[in-house]
């Protein structure tokens, strides 16, 4: 059975949940395994500390849950980005 | 703004004074009436059953167990408990690198020699308000659930034993870079600008937490882990290498610039204290040159209770953190944060992942909620 997967934008101040620094994901397996990832500029997803973290009140990043659809318009905005800086 | 004018005056007893300062010390303070998982300590005898007789007090059928108290040899031992208590105050025992604990701090606030009501600045801030009879019930409730976490939590490590980690490959990085043991690296601009950084906060610091010490001094609550006000380098650098993966569409410098944990400070009250406290405290720092970035109130959290805050300081332009807890989300912050710290950890399972963050829900929800504390409003 597939991983439940829950997407966050990753806001730092001034940021818009349209426009976010980064975007992760939480994957809850049917046992209720947990792993955290971020999107990395390698286009991989990786392991984070980020959302623990703010579960414990870090404060660097503001987590705004968002659509698998919004997360898909997010991550096509940082591949586009980028893509135009040669990266 | 809320200042010390405003508090009630101190209508205590020397005694009273002191017993109720030693209540508020964090649980695990050599002269706090609890131990480090939150239970209160046996009763000690006072000093007074301690008093060796004076030789002429000295009772003509007294035993051999009185020993001769006029010999050099043997110090005074009323004498002796003063020095000992002044001793244990002083030490600063260190549990844990990266979070601040509750047993070195306040060393100044139990001095016997403080007389309540007095001129200090500070003396009227120890007014405690008759303690609610609910929120004490629930104080209680979470001093015997210690037992239960810290049990729970030895039958995690047996279960999750945790392998040596393997020391991250640095071979191919580039010199001047850094890569820290989770193997996430700094490529070497961003670590000389980290570097950078700490140059800046070391010079900063010592200025912003003498007035985070002025501001104590008026307030209900006291600093706790002081001595760990300053994040290590290294943890700094991890955080924001952690961050700079995670906020890969941001520049460095502004990432760096939101971090603003690597000075970071704790105030912590008494339960009764709380709602209060925070409050005033919050307008306290604002009268020291501190301008409030955020507020955030956890209160209602599941994985972490207490407020935090992040300002900015007008003199230095130094940014910092405060926290706000009670001894028992305080508390509950140092049991948990083993489990945190493997949360942390890449090579964590999924399923170990799971059972951490159960057992920091269940330590969570475990916590008396001051009354009024989830109600503290947010900033901005």
């Amino acid at each position: 059975m597939p991983d439940q997967v829950t997407y966050y934008a990753m806001l730092l101040a001034g940021d818009a949940p349209s426009n976010p620094s980064g975007i992760a994901r939480r994957l809850v397996s049917d046992n209720g395994g947990i792993r955290d990832e971020v999107f990395k500029q390698d286009l991989s997803w990786d392991h984070t500390p980020l959302i623990a973290a703010a579960e414990r009140g870090d404060m660097t990043f503001d987590l705004v849950e968002v659509s698998a659809d919004e997360a898909e318009g997010i991550i096509e905005g940082f591949r586009a980005k980028w893509r135009s800086e040669g990266q | 703004m809320a200042g010390q004018q405003d508090r009630p005056s101190a209508v205590e007893t020397g005694s009273d004074n002191l017993v109720q300062r030693m209540e508020r010390l964090p649980p695990g303070h050599p002269s706090s009436p609890y131990d480090e998982d939150g239970s209160r300590k046996p009763p000690v005898d006072r000093p007074a059953d301690r008093e060796l007789p004076l030789p002429d007090e000295r009772k003509p059928d007294a035993g051999p167990a009185a020993p001769d108290s006029s010999s050099e040899d043997v110090p005074d031992r009323r004498f002796s408990d003063a020095r000992n208590l002044t001793a244990q105050e002083s030490a600063s025992p260190s549990t844990d690198e990266q979070e601040p604990t509750g047993q070195q701090h306040r060393e100044g606030r139990i001095n016997p020699d403080e007389v309540p009501g007095d001129s200090a600045p500070h003396a009227e801030a120890h007014i405690r308000e008759p303690r609610d009879p609910e929120s004490q019930s629930d104080s209680q409730s979470w001093s015997e659930m210690l037992p239960h976490f810290k049990e729970r939590w030895e039958r995690h490590e047996q279960r999750w034993p945790q392998e040596q980690s393997a020391e991250a490959d640095r071979s191919n990085d580039e010199p001047g870079s850094w890569r820290g043991d989770s193997g996430r690296p700094l490529s070497a601009r961003d670590n000389a600008s980290v570097d950078a950084c700490c140059d800046r906060i070391a010079k900063a610091e010592t200025r912003i937490t003498t007035r985070v010490e002025d501001a104590e001094r008026a307030s209900a609550g006291g600093l706790v882990g002081k001595e760990f006000r300053l994040k290590e380098r290294d943890s700094l650098k991890d955080k924001v290498a952690a961050a700079r993966e995670g906020a890969s569409g941001a520049d460095f410098d502004r990432i760096l610039a939101n971090v603003h944990d690597a000075v970071r400070y704790t105030l912590q009250y008494d339960e009764a204290d709380y709602t209060a406290g925070v409050q005033a405290d919050v307008g306290w720092l604002k009268g020291q040159g501190f301008d409030l970035i955020r507020l955030k109130n956890f209160w209602n959290d599941t994985e972490y209770k207490g407020i935090n805050s992040q300002w900015h300081d007008r003199e230095t332009s130094q940014t910092f953190e405060m926290q706000f807890h009670t001894p028992a989300s305080f508390a509950a912050k140092q049991i948990t944060h083993k489990a945190y710290e493997r949360i942390r950890n890449p090579q964590t399972t999924k399923d170990e992942s799971r059972e951490l963050h159960d057992y920091q829900r269940e330590v969570s929800s475990s916590l008396p909620i001051p009354i009024g504390a989830p109600e503290i409003p947010e900033y901005p």
